[in-house]
Parts: C-alpha cells; sequence; structure tokens
C-alpha cells in the first residue's frame, strides 16, 4: 500500500485591513460569518453557520488556550487571544482574536462576536514554541498539567495571559480604539 | 399555482424613474386593493390584473423568505417598517424599491390595511442587496428563516448599524420626500 503524501500546509495571510467576523450562540455553534471569513477558510457560509467552532481548529493548537478563552467569555470577561486556524483546503492561518459579549434585554449572554486580524510574524515566532511545549505536554499528561505549564511560564514573565498577549501583539487600527473602550467597559 | 403564472426572471433590471410617485395598498392577507399610474406602468400588469391578487405576484423569486417573515413580523404587530424589495415585472425583468410601509387604522385602531410608498435605490445598493439577499436566500434554504434572519442582524452589528440607519443609506434621496409628498396630497 503507497502511503498518501499529504500536501504541506501554506500559511494563508490575512490583510491587516480586513477584519473576520463570526458569531457563535453560547453553545459554540456558529450564527454568523462574514465574508473575509468565507475568503480565508475556504469554508462558504452554508458550511460554516451551524457548525461548531471547533471544525476549524487546527491540530497544533493546545487546548488550554482554548479552555482559557471560554473560561473568560463565559463568565463576560474580555479577552484576546492569538490562534492557528486550519482552512478547509488544510492549509492555515494565525489571527488574533478578539470577543465581544451580545447580551439579551435581561443582560444574560446571548451570543459572542468574535473579531480575527492578522498578526505580526514575529509574535507568531515567539508563540508558536509555547504553543508546541504546552501541547506536548497535554499528549503526555493532560490539560492539568499544560495549565500549570502555561501558568509558571507567565510567572516568570511576572504577567497576566492578557498582559502576555498585548505585549506580543498590540491590536492595530479602527479595532484598536473599539476594544481599548471594551475593556474599560469589562 | 402562482408559479405557472408569473414570468421566469429574465435577469433584465428596470431602472425605476426617481421623483415619480409609487404606492400601492394590500389588506391583511396581503391581497392588493390598490396600485397607483407608476407602479403598474414600470410592472407591466394591468391594475385589473393586480387587483384582489396577493402581492406576491410582484415579489422576485430571489427575495429571500428571511425578509418576508421580517416584514411581517414588524407589521402584523403595527410597526410602519421599511424594507428594500426586488419586484418581479410581468416580463419577468425585475426592479427595485425600496417600500415604506406604513400601517393604516379605522377609527377603532384596529389594522385594516396596509400602504406601502415605493422609492428608488442607488446603484451602489442594488449590487450590495444582490449580494447580501443572495447569501441570506443560501442561508435559509439549508438552514431555515430563523438563520436567514440571524445573518441580516448579524451583518448589521458587524456594520455597527441599526436597521433604519443602514436602509436610509440606501436612498438615492432621503426618506423625507415621501413625508413630504404626502403632505402634498393629503394622504
Amino acid at each position: 500500500m503507497g502511503k498518501k503524501i499529504e500536501p504541506v500546509s501554506k500559511e494563508i495571510k490575512l490583510s491587516y485591513k480586513k477584519h473576520i467576523v463570526s458569531k457563535t450562540n453560547l453553545k459554540g455553534i456558529i450564527i454568523y460569518a462574514n465574508d473575509y471569513f468565507t475568503e480565508i477558510s475556504k469554508y462558504s457560509e452554508v458550511e460554516l453557520i451551524g457548525s461548531p467552532h471547533n471544525i476549524l481548529r487546527h491540530p497544533d493548537m493546545p487546548s488550554v488556550m482554548f479552555k482559557i478563552m471560554w473560561d473568560s467569555i463565559e463568565n463576560g470577561r474580555h479577552i484576546s487571544a492569538i490562534i492557528k486556524n486550519r482552512a478547509k483546503d488544510n492549509n492555515h492561518y494565525w489571527v488574533r482574536a478578539e470577543f465581544e459579549i451580545q447580551r439579551d434585554v435581561k443582560g444574560n449572554i446571548k451570543n459572542y462576536i468574535a473579531y480575527r486580524q492578522a498578526v505580526p510574524k514575529k509574535v507568531v515566532k515567539e508563540i508558536e514554541p509555547l504553543y508546541k511545549k504546552l501541547l506536548d505536554i497535554e499528549k503526555a499528561h493532560g490539560i492539568n498539567e499544560s495549565l500549570e505549564y502555561l501558568t509558571g511560564f507567565l510567572e516568570e514573565k511576572d504577567m497576566s495571559y492578557q498582559q502576555y498577549i498585548n505585549y506580543l501583539a498590540k491590536p492595530k487600527g479602527v479595532h484598536a480604539k473599539f476594544f481599548e473602550a471594551m475593556k474599560k467597559l469589562f | 399555482m402562482l408559479d405557472l403564472l408569473v414570468a421566469r426572471p429574465t435577469g433584465i433590471e428596470l431602472k425605476v424613474k426617481p421623483n415619480r410617485l409609487i404606492i400601492s395598498k394590500t389588506n391583511l392577507d396581503g391581497r392588493i386593493l390598490s396600485i397607483n399610474d407608476y407602479f403598474v406602468e414600470i410592472s407591466g400588469y394591468s391594475e385589473s390584473e393586480l387587483v384582489n391578487n396577493s402581492h406576491e405576484m410582484l415579489r422576485h423569486p430571489d427575495m429571500p423568505r428571511s425578509i418576508c417573515q421580517v416584514i411581517w413580523n414588524n407589521i402584523q404587530y403595527g410597526k410602519r417598517f421599511k424594507v428594500v424589495m426586488k419586484h418581479l415585472a410581468k416580463n419577468g425583468n425585475h426592479f427595485w424599491l425600496v417600500l415604506d410601509i406604513e400601517i393604516k387604522r379605522d377609527s377603532d385602531g384596529i389594522i385594516r390595511n396596509y400602504l406601502a410608498y415605493g422609492e428608488p435605490i442607488s446603484k451602489k445598493s442594488t449590487k450590495l442587496f444582490e449580494h447580501l439577499y443572495a447569501k441570506i436566500k443560501k442561508i435559509e434554504n439549508i438552514h431555515g428563516v430563523d438563520a436567514g434572519i440571524e445573518y441580516l442582524f448579524s451583518y448589521l452589528d458587524e456594520h455597527k448599524l441599526t436597521y433604519d440607519e443602514f436602509i436610509e443609506k440606501c436612498l438615492n434621496k432621503k426618506i423625507k420626500l415621501i413625508d413630504d409628498l404626502k403632505n402634498i396630497f393629503k394622504i
């Protein structure tokens, strides 16, 4: 039996001028995807809507990062994260993701809106080895261990997770002002 | 039954003249009660062909059901509503109008019928709505009307617009013109 040769995953470059915008409900199901999202991910709206967001999850991403993200936004706390995503054609793209929490008239969380934009190469270079380390720990020992490692890593730098992300990658453009304002709300 | 009676869309756009009064009146069941001269002219139908028939005769098949549901969600509760609508003419050509749908009540306050004022939209808006409505239609076909409606309002969220602001941007002229005309004609 011949071994199937997988084509090498290429990096898809995002434009700094555009944003990927998506909305998910409380169960993590995509209910909205903007044009740029479909352009980059190669999935159509019809394919994305109704799908869980993890269809974009890249196998190189450690689970602990998603745990931190969800814990934060489920508690109404703004967070940003550097994420590697997998497109339909198996190519990948890196984003800085910011979240906005949408509430109903009673003030209960209804949906999450995610804004994703391009990330500088130097940021990817710095975070990639950290993610690889976390993933290796998860495969060997599980998510509690990788969380412990991450906590230790941040303590050494004397930064919170959010401070570290901000230190690595300041958001650019119009959304920078928007998210600075958003942070004041939270 | 309706499918056999209406023409197949040609894809050809009819240009709507600005500054022409475009009015139609429909009852609670959506049947056309009256329709003015220019509306008749651009549709290619005679008034007798339209009156007492469903307004759906004039609705282009590209119009998403989601949008029609949103219209209905508003007007059945007596809320005035504006919507960009792709219309189907008798010969299968199409024309775009922004409709300002008003609620007409009797002296007891009961809703009696709906009065729609039409205006042309800008060329840029036509392109935008062709694109937007095509997306919504694809989504509703697979995921249902609720998903289609969700797409519309999420689209507005993304662009940081209310629905009214969004419609306002699509007009060639301000909607104030309709209010001015109504004052002149004492409608």
